[in-house]
């Protein structure tokens, strides 16, 4: 049996992989960020898209566009290799992501609009 | 070396948000230089030089902006045709990577100036010294 991932509850099923937030936050420790993230899933097209909102580290922060988009690019291959699908990540400002007393919500789960 | 700091500002690319940083700016009366604005689909970075870069950074850290500072090189050519196509020419003979660069209104009306970003500073000023271009200093900024 393999270690659990997280609360079932909380997964998601994403290309019709299951996703835990408990493994985008493992990540986002690993790589020096802050555990505050907005996971948006939506359905475009018949396929699941996944956007990762992430606050960017303020002492990573470069004046060459590069080199924060390359940020991007490598917190998107951690979580890729963590989840196995492939997310598209946002850096976003320094506490720009809602801190909400309790459990937060990070999940804005679209898909069910369209059901 | 003569060399310039510059002030880099992360902003998410939504409403408002570098109309934020600015009005902390001009609430903290720090006068602005010369600025420009890389965006991405994200999120933009505000490249900035001020008359007081310290100051600059403390407001916007105190207000939780990212906020980093880099030196730069900041020259000042005459204001005719060819001038910049020189420059560039010298720092790409010298093996120069330019990254990025901006104008900027100088004191002469005679003159223009320009931030170029570069991957070697001691190497871009060192052939500039040599080719005679002007370069301006922490102080010239400051008593703009």
């Amino acid at each position: 049996m393999s270690k659990p991932k997280g609360r079932s509850d909380d997964m998601m099923i994403i290309r019709g992989v299951n996703v835990f937030p408990s493994q985008i936050e493992t990540v986002l420790i690993e790589q020096g960020y802050s555990p505050n993230y907005l996971i948006e899933v939506d359905r475009v097209n018949n396929s699941d898209t996944l956007d990762i909102s992430v606050e960017m580290n303020p002492n990573q922060l470069s004046d060459k566009v590069k080199d924060m988009q390359k940020q991007e690019r490598a917190l998107a291959e951690a979580m890729k290799l963590m989840i196995g699908i492939n997310p598209k990540v946002h850096l976003v400002s320094p506490k720009s992501i809602e801190r909400s007393e309790g459990k937060a919500v990070r999940v804005i789960d679209k898909r069910k609009l369209h059901d | 070396m003569a060399n310039v700091k510059q002030i880099s500002v992360f902003v998410d690319n939504k409403p408002n948000q570098a109309a934020g940083a600015m009005r902390l700016i001009k609430e903290s009366g720090v006068n602005l230089r010369a600025l420009s604005l890389a965006d991405t689909a994200d999120f933009g970075i505000i490249r900035i030089i001020a008359n007081d870069t310290e100051k600059a950074v403390d407001i916007l850290k105190a207000a939780s902006y990212a906020v980093t500072v880099t030196e730069v090189v900041a020259i000042s050519i005459p204001d005719t045709p060819g001038q910049l196509s020189r420059v560039l020419d010298i720092l790409g003979e010298a093996d120069v990577n330019v990254e990025y660069l901006y104008s900027f209104v100088g004191t002469s009306d005679r003159s223009v100036s320009f931030v170029i970003r570069v991957d070697d500073n001691d190497r871009a000023s060192d052939v500039l010294t040599r080719s005679g271009v002007i370069q301006l200093t922490e102080n010239d900024i400051a008593e703009m």
